[in-house]
């Protein structure tokens, strides 16, 4: 069922004419004419279910009233939404529905932003009940999600959502009758993905965040619309504030690349920005201690200190490392900064971890440093290919366009992953899949080996493909002819007769997306698996075909960023080549000043100087070396070697508890710029608080 | 000697039939399949069907040839029958009888019906507290396959039928055939609003006919002696045939009793069923199950027909017939169906699940004479605002034990109020306006 369609009918809301593509709900064409139905179990991003009966509308020829919420606008219908049958079918609907309800509203989180105490406001609505209200027993729900079932209206959004839109299908509604309640899936406290979908698409006060129960009315909330700070993903979130405090994080329906939809550490992750142990004051190391100091002073000492390891040792003993959790403007003066003012090319970010391997794959077979496709692509596909994602946890909201396309649209999933279908708490990408083959990372290059092989041995190879690239195509055929199934069977445990189903599934696809995920961008050779998987698209006439494509996901909000501003050491801003002179010559003609000429150092080239002595001096922005990277590189003990370690970090991380100095940073809550998303969306960051303690961000890079 | 031809009930009442497709067959069984199945094709069946006049019997008196034709034609996939053995319905009992003493006969209805329908799968949703009935099914199912006349290559003739029993788990919707194809999904059984129908959208998404057994029952009938023949029993041209009443409440012998439609309630109740138990008169009774309007005794000569009973402002549903003498406390009789309703509305529609606590809180008060005068407007505008708003037909059912009742029988209500109000019972606060 694809939602492209050109066919429309035309139809009058209230006499005004109308034309919708076929398909559409009497309700949402009422409010292309600009009439909102009310509704309460309606919601766009749900399947119809019709259950709260609210949403009523007259249409011609039909003696009873229709729910418009589950009606199909049809060629030349006529509705009536403003009657007074209409009207008072709303009224009387309402007046059910406020019958078992407590009226709490003076105590309710919702207060102020309820469709019920909206609708009953529009309706005047008076009720005649005066008999006994059922009464739920107050039941502990989770630590997150509080639920208040007597204010329950049973029009199952959240229920529906938990299963339709996350998979995860936590909820249930129990019981039968007025006595239905909406609970935890079994007899515990509520354990789930943790989204704060049910919370955001409640239309009363049934269900609550406890982060922000009893704090606020909607009406004393300052709102800023920003990006979130935690994945690549980059979800537009609107964070709300109350005096400079963080109340609550939601993401408006239809808002933002995320549609809305937001997972556990955007929802509820927002507090860390207001952890208490935030480093909020520069500090210094004095005999072995590190002590509070003033800006100054840190300033200061970390200019006197780079100077005279400067003069002594020359540019090449310095390094940077910057996290892609910073904005686009920060990653570029950083990096303009280490090239410049210190004048040298050791320069690293996160995107190392991973990102950087997708990237460069693209690069060199198609010549972009971007996605060709989109999210809207993912959903549209026929066929997607997830490689090595374990996409829920790492990227829920891309998770979520694929579970749109699979669940909505009927996509066939392929996953090559390391994880195997299981009932859990979370949702689990391969219960969705057509096709699952469940490997180790370190087999992920051997699995799409596989099914490269199967590509080109059971003739799914395109036909302009062959033609316009013969060489291409003999060389790929030549490399998966010296694989035999056998050894690729030993090693992935897959037999050839499933890469066989797999490539005619991959192959039989018109819009195909293959997305590589973190376990296979960090995994032993995650550039050439990413250049095979670009083969597979390639060799099937899919790669360059409308709405197909290879999509590496990024891991943090600003992955992305951090290769585009050219915060890694072989790339310049616009991920332009460090070694190509025109390139060279073009940075050269805006920073007016000569780049560096030595190549740089990566960052565990960089950890392995420093322990060699070579490197004396490194700036870290945001990183963690100490804490993300193995032991056995050595990194804590090389960093021990140096002569100045600067970290600028918003917690005394177990790197920062090393430096020589430390400058508290400022939380995108606290900051203004932009972030880069894995589909290389540019999004504005906007600050919702004033920066924590002394972090004022703009003194906050050394410049 | 009964004064009507038997059909449905005709071989469980001859002495020492068991039921067993020995003696089925010695009756005649299966020579309606044996009549079709490689010589008339599907849509022969079909025609007879249609020709034959034959309404659903279990509520709303669909015609069943009607419905199968909405079918999709020439869809390639699986399409499934539904049998519906819930028999919920207050007051109803027929299809108990005819699962446990002639399960054969249902067996090759619902033969019939697949190959009409050309479904390989037919399901039998059984009401769970029919227990001697799931088992004699699958007894039957059993020897029927035994016999050749279920699972692969029926009769030789290249035909499929695999025959299932479900058995449900003690909730009324669940004879809703929506709710009902839910819960054979596995699902919570709440009804699916409609459109799409299950003729397109049914089990599993699937082109699904839902039939009741006594629907079924009579199709092996209708094939052996012709459509004609069952079209001139009853009062045609409407409601051909006949029907198994389930005739209980105030009666010398309640039981069920197969009589061609258009016999009068007057000869049912007190020809068939004995007459009232003692010498007090009939006051009141519901013509077709819990769920239809309560009939006076002005109406002991309103037609069992379709039409005359709708035209009596009832409904001949799922022929449940309660019978109620003079005495009978009226207001809580409909109280105690209100009570039934409220228990088993599912909840998933406003307006019958807030409706219904509602309105059964409202009863219990007038009842226990606490009620006001103004309870009997509030009683028949909550009654207007179910009906026809729900999602599923039971909104319909809920408001006519009240609504009926008020209507015949008003005095009653004002007189259990007025009581109230003398025996100064309540001293009620002014009623708090919200
Ligand atoms: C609340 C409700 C309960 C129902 N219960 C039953 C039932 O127990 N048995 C039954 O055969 N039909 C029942 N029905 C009717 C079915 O929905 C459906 O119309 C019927 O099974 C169709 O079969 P027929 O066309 O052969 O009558 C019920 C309907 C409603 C609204
Ligand atoms: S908790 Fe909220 S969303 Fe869920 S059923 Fe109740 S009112 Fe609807
Ligand atoms: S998916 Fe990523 S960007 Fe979106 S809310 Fe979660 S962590 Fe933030
Ligand atoms: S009318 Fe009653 S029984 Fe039917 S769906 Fe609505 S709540 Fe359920
Ligand atoms: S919004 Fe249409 S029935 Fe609830």
């Amino acid at each position: 069922m694809r939602k492209t369609t050109t066919e429309t009918v035309r139809l009058t809301i209230d006499g005004i004419s109308i034309s919708v593509p076929k398909g559409t709900l009497v309700i949402e064409a009422a409010r292309l004419v600009g009439v909102m139905v009310p509704h309460f179990c309606y919601h766009p991003k749900l399947k119809p279910d019709a259950n709260c009966r609210m949403c009523l509308v007259e249409v011609e020829r039909m003696p009873k009233l229709q729910t418009s919420c589950s009606t199909v606008a049809t060629e030349g219908m006529a509705v009536r939404t403003a009657t007074t049958v209409v009207h008072n079918a709303h009224k009387s609907v309402l007046e059910f529905i406020l019958a078992n309800h407590p009226l709490d509203c003076p105590v309710c989180d919702q207060g102020g932003k309820c469709d019920l105490q909206d609708f009953s406001h529009q309706y005047t609505a008076t009720s005649r009940f005066e008999e006994t209200k059922r009464i739920f027993q107050k039941e502990y729900f989770s630590p997150l999600i509080e639920t208040q079932m007597n204010r329950c209206v049973q029009c199952l959004r959240c229920v529906r959502y938990c299963d339709e839109v996350m998979d995860v299908k936590a909820l249930a509604p129990i019981g039968r009758g007025t006595m239905t309640e909406i609970k935890s899936f079994g007899a515990h406290p509520l354990d789930c993905e943790f989204c704060g979908g049910c919370v955001q698409i409640c239309p009363v006060g049934a269900i609550t965040s406890r982060l922000s129960m009893y704090e606020y009315r909607p009406w004393m909330l300052k709102r800023a619309d920003t990006v979130c700070m935690f994945c690549g993903d980059g979800c537009q979130i609107t964070v709300q504030t109350k005096d400079q405090e963080l109340i609550e994080v939601n993401s408006a329906q239809g808002a933002g690349r995320n549609s809305g939809d937001l997972c556990a550490r955007g929802f509820f992750g927002f507090r860390a920005a207001s952890h208490p142990s935030r480093v909020t004051h520069p500090l210094i190391r004095r005999n072995g201690v590190l002590v509070q100091a003033t800006w100054e002073e840190a300033l200061v000492f970390v200019a006197e200190q780079t100077n005279r390891l400067k003069l002594a040792h020359g540019p090449q003993a310095f390094g940077g490392l910057i996290s892609g959790r910073c904005t686009n403007e920060e990653l570029y003066l950083f990096q303009k900064f280490m090239r410049l003012t210190i004048g040298t090319n050791n320069l690293d970010s996160s995107a190392r971890y991973g990102h950087i391997n997708g990237v460069q794959a693209m690069r060199s077979v198609q010549g972009t440093h971007r996605w060709t496709v989109t999210f809207e692509d993912i959903v549209q596909a026929d066929v997607l290919l997830l490689v090595g994602t374990n996409i829920t946890e790492t990227n829920p909201i891309t998770g979520l366009k694929v579970k749109e396309a699979v669940k909505k649209y009927d996509a066939t999933l392929l996953t090559i992953e390391a994880i195997q279908p299981a009932v859990g708490t979370i949702s689990n990408i391969s219960n969705l899949s057509q096709q699952h083959v469940c490997v180790a990372p370190s087999q992920f290059g051997a699995a799409v080996l596989g099914l490269l092989k199967a590509i080109v041995e059971d003739n799914h190879v395109d036909s302009t493909i062959r033609q316009r690239m013969p060489d291409y195509v003999s060389a790929v055929s030549q490399a998966v002819e010296r694989l035999t199934w056998d050894d690729l069977a030993l090693s992935t445990g897959v037999s050839r007769e499933s890469f066989v189903q797999m490539a005619a599934s991959l192959a039989g696809g018109r819009r195909v997306v293959a997305l590589a995920g973190q376990t296979l961008l960090r995994s032993q050779g995650g550039y050439g698996i990413c250049l095979n998987l670009m083969d597979l698209l390639l060799l099937t006439g899919r790669l360059t075909a409308q709405g197909c494509g290879f999509a590496p996901l990024a891991e943090e909000n600003n992955d992305q960023g951090a290769v585009e501003m050219g915060a890694v050491a072989a790339l310049l801003p616009g991920a332009l080549d460090l070694t190509d002179q025109d390139a060279r010559a073009q940075i050269t003609r805006v920073w007016k000043e000569d780049l560096p000429l030595a190549e740089g150092a990566t960052l565990i080239e960089m950890i392995d100087r420093a322990q060699a002595g070579i490197i004396k001096g490194l700036f870290v922005v945001g990183e963690n070396p100490v804490g993300s990277l193995p032991p056995q590189t050595g990194v804590k003990e090389a960093l021990g070697k140096l002569d100045l370690l600067v970290c600028q970090e918003l917690f005394l991380t177990e790197t920062a508890a090393l430096a020589h100095v430390v400058l508290p940073a400022a939380s995108a809550m606290e900051k203004a710029g932009t972030f880069t998303n894995t589909e290389g969306h540019v999004q504005a960051v906007r600050p919702a608080i004033n920066p924590v303690g002394r972090s004022a961000h703009r003194r906050s890079l050394p410049q | 000697m009964p004064k009507h031809e038997l059909i449905l009930l005709k071989n469980m009442m001859e002495p020492g039939y068991t039921g067993s497709l020995h003696d089925y067959e010695r009756a005649g069984g299966y020579q309606a399949l044996r009549k079709v199945v490689g010589k008339v094709p599907p849509a022969g069946v079909t025609g007879m069907v249609m020709k034959s006049g034959l309404r659903g019997r279990g509520g709303a008196g669909f015609p069943t040839g009607l419905k199968w034709n909405f079918l999709p034609k020439d869809y390639i996939g699986p399409k499934y029958l539904c049998c519906n053995a819930d028999e919920s319905e207050p007051g109803t009992f027929k299809d108990r009888q005819l699962i446990e003493r002639d399960p054969h006969q249902i067996l090759e209805g619902i033969l019939l019906a697949c190959y009409a329908i050309g479904s390989e799968t037919a399901y039998i949703y059984i009401r769970g507290e029919f227990v001697l009935g799931a088992k004699i099914l699958e007894q039957a199912i059993a020897e029927a396959r035994t016999a050749g006349y279920i699972g692969s290559n029926i009769l030789g003739a290249g035909i499929t039928v695999n025959v299932w029993v479900h058995r449900g788990a003690g909730a009324y919707i669940c004879g809703e055939e929506t709710a009902l194809l839910e819960s054979l999904e596995g699902k919570r059984g709440l009804p699916r609003f409609k459109p799409p129908f299950p003729a397109t959208n049914g089990l599993y998404n699937k082109p699904t006919v839902v039939n009741n057994i006594e629907t079924l029952a009579n199709l092996p009938h209708i094939v052996v002696r012709g459509p004609e023949w069952f079209a001139s029993i009853g009062s045609p041209p409407k409601s051909t045939g006949t029907r198994v009443f389930c005739v209980s409440g105030h009666v010398k012998q309640p039981g069920n009793y197969e009589v061609p439609m258009g016999v009068t309630f007057r000869e049912l109740i007190y020809e068939h069923a004995g007459g009232m138990r003692s010498d007090k008169s009939l006051k009141a009774f519901i013509p077709g199950g819990a769920s239809a309007p309560f009939l006076t005794p002005n109406h002991l000569d309103v037609k069992l027909d379709f039409e005359s009973v709708a035209a009596a402002g009832s409904m001949l549903g799922s022929g449940g017939v309660t019978v109620m003498e003079e005495g009978t406390d009226i207001v809580w009789a409909a109280l105690r169906l209100m009570e039934f309703f409220y228990h088993e509305s599912c909840g998933k529609c406003s307006p019958c699940r807030e409706g219904s606590s509602w309105l059964v809180q409202t009863m219990r008060r007038i009842v226990a004479k606490r009620g006001r005068m103004e309870d009997l407007e509030t009683l028949v505008d909550l009654c207007k605002n179910i009906e026809g708003r729900t999602v599923c037909a039971f909104g319909e059912a809920e408001v006519a034990p009240i609504m009926s009742t008020l209507k015949h029988w008003r005095s009653e209500y004002v007189t259990l109020i007025q009581e109230a109000e003398a025996a100064n019972l309540i001293k009620l606060e002014p009623a708090v306006r919200h």
